[in-house]
């Protein structure tokens, strides 16, 4: 029996190979059999809008293979905290489809302090959230098996102790999220944690905030995504990226807002360069700054990666902090008062938030699956 | 290779994982593109391309061992 991801690639090759070069001329040259080659033979645009045409056709070859007969008061910066003491390592999935082990791991030594074991029969760990404090964590856990694709999602707090032991793993009287998450954020006490997630049998997204026994759910207009959450300390402002029309914006929803539509419930403070891509973002964590990152450039290995801090307002950015350059393959999160820039397999960097002085640290953390700090 | 009967289990499986999820397989394995490119092309961060497809596989795997 082949991998699961080879009978993908073999699947997808099979069945899409004579679609392609059918339905799309033009878009691919003659005469070259590797797809990434075509890919890469061509200028960004042509690219992108062969990329764009084929995932159309790729996403939708499964339908046609299946069908019958085809196959408040402003914080200075500086003042915040350093990075926590302790942070989270979640691991890459056993070939089983399995998660491996969530690790604390100590900040100073990058040594394992304690192991989070699943949380009950059945279920693994998915996601997390540092909360402000360095020792608490909003974790996320979902059925390891069954329940097709409408699995629930069960939240828990996580603390540690002084020496980076699980002390203690409570369920949150309130863990019906029915959908599984694809990002989290939590406020500093870890009471009100915002997720962004596909409802069960909906294209579209939703965001949501849970605060005390309350699930409030903002919808994101169809095509568009949220992406990269943060919440302010306090829990009332969440920032996200949103992206999917072209161009990627910044947007910081008011969490006591009515439910309803995103949109309205929140407002563009940023806009990220034309071309940027990969946008992510964090708000400080007096939700008066912002640190965002992306990349520019044609592709491949010549992409360019942006750091940038700005404080930020009602109105809009009022003022920059710092932008520099960056590797590319980064993203943008909090790590206490530090700015976390990881990519996977690339690097991991704090930033300091009033200059951007970036340090790399714990180089052997960086091929993680995911890091929480 | 795979049997036709086990492709079209493949691809319905695929089909039924929500769209992002899709995305992201079909840029992996029928692309070959890597995270990166992934990341800028559907504009989302390189951490969520990995937890995307790492979550489509886990799917997929589940489904695929259900109905096995």
């Amino acid at each position: 029996m082949t991998s699961l991801e080879d009978r993908l690639r073999e699947a997808y090759g099979a069945v899409t190979d004579p679609v392609r070069e059918d339905d799309l001329p033009g878009l691919y040259p003659r005469h070259r059999t590797r797809r990434r080659a075509r890919f890469g033979a061509f200028a960004p645009l042509a690219a992108a809008a062969a990329v764009v045409a084929a995932i159309g056709i790729a996403v939708a070859v499964p339908r046609l293979a299946s069908s019958p007969g085809r196959p408040a008061v402003p914080a200075a910066p500086g003042a915040e905290a350093a990075a926590p003491p302790f942070a989270l390592i979640l691991n890459r999935p056993d070939s089983r489809g399995d998660q491996g082990p969530l690790v604390v791991v100590s900040a100073a030594t990058g040594r394992v302090t304690g192991r989070v074991p699943d949380p009950r029969r059945g279920t693994t760990w998915y996601d997390a959230a540092p909360a402000g404090s360095g020792t608490r964590f909003v974790l996320a856990a979902t059925p390891a098996r069954g329940g097709g694709l409408c699995k629930p999602t069960y939240l828990y707090t996580l603390t540690l102790s002084a020496s980076g032991a699980s002390a203690s793993l409570t369920p949150w009287t309130v863990p019906v999220v029915h959908a599984e998450i694809g990002s989290i954020a939590a406020s500093a006490d870890g009471s009100t944690v915002a997720f962004a997630a596909a409802p069960c049998h909906s294209p579209d997204q939703q965001i949501g905030v849970i605060r005390g026994q309350t699930v409030k759910t903002w919808q994101e207009p169809a095509l568009l995504s949220a992406d990269s959450l943060s919440l302010s300390a306090d829990g009332s402002a969440l920032g996200y990226a949103e992206s999917g029309a072209g161009q990627g914006t910044v947007r910081v929803l008011d969490t006591r807002s009515a439910a309803g539509s995103a949109t309205a419930a929140s407002k563009i403070v940023y806009t990220y360069p034309i071309g940027a891509r990969a946008p992510s973002v964090t708000l400080g964590a007096a939700g008066t700054t912002m640190y965002v990152y992306w990349m520019t450039g044609p592709g491949g290995l010549h992409l360019t990666g942006t750091l940038a801090g700005y404080r930020i307002g009602p109105g809009g950015v009022q003022g920059t902090l710092f932008r520099r350059t960056m590797p590319a393959g980064l993203s943008v999160s909090r790590a206490g008062g530090q700015v976390l820039a990881w990519g996977q397999g690339v690097a991991l960097y704090l930033a300091d938030p009033v200059t951007g002085k970036a340090t790399r640290v714990r180089a052997a953390w960086t091929d993680s699956w995911q890091i929480f700090w | 290779m795979l049997a036709g009967e086990d492709r079209r289990e493949l691809l319905a499986a695929v089909d039924a994982l929500p769209r992002r999820q899709r995305e992201v397989l079909a840029l992996k394995y029928f692309l070959d593109l890597g995270e990166q490119d992934i990341a800028a092309i559907l504009g989302i961060s390189r951490g969520a391309v990995a937890s995307t497809g790492s979550r489509a596989l886990s799917a997929l795997a589940r489904r695929l061992g259900e109905e096995s």
